[in-house]
């Protein structure tokens, strides 16, 4: 990572200015044992509180690492629970990376955040119809089928 | 250009996301 990812400029401006960087040795007995790491580089993204809401392994170029965090900040903020601010991170992540193979499940989770903001079944509808669409290969259209049925 | 500006203490990252509203980005490296 310190080869390639981190010394990229777009990488460490969007990790300066979007998050809080914390580096720390998977080696460090108390955090490596509270959060169970078991292999390097163990990527996490965390609340201030220190719970954990995303986790991915292994190296990852430039291009693939700001998506890969973009689907984790959405994630923390689908949990916490702000949906609006979940809908406005996966809407960014597929707009600008429209074709990482995260934006799939961007699809989904920004289709399931409108739907519990608004309780208006059109969203979820809306995701299906996005996903056979732009995504037809994507395991994400099969987990959202159900959805198409909602259609009258 | 400026590097990644990593905090490397725990408690210093936490307490920095609740300062700032952010998430942190925890990266658990191998040393060597």
């Amino acid at each position: 990572m310190d080869a390639v990812a981190y010394i990229d400029p777009a990488v460490i401006s969007f990790v300066n200015n979007t998050l809080v960087p914390l580096r720390l040795p998977a080696s460090d007995k108390v955090l490596g044992s509270r959060y169970k790491i078991k292999w390097t580089p163990s990527l996490l993204i965390l609340d201030a509180e220190g719970t954990e809401h995303y986790r991915t392994l292994g190296f990852y170029p430039p291009q693939q690492l700001i998506p890969s965090l973009l689907l984790g900040i959405g994630k923390a903020k689908f949990n916490l629970p702000d949906r609006k601010a979940a809908g406005e991170v996966f809407a960014r992540l597929i707009d600008a990376y429209p074709h990482d193979n995260l934006a799939p499940e961007a699809v989904y989770l920004l289709g399931v955040s409108r739907f519990i903001e608004t309780h208006e079944v059109a969203h979820l509808i809306a995701l299906y119809d996005r996903l056979a669409a732009e995504y037809p290969d994507s395991p994400w259209v099969t987990r959202a089928t159900p959805y198409s049925l909602l259609k009258k | 250009m400026t590097p990644i500006n990593w905090i490397t203490s725990y408690a210093d990252g936490l307490e920095k996301a609740k300062a700032e509203d952010k998430l942190v980005f925890a990266d658990f490296f191998n040393p060597g």
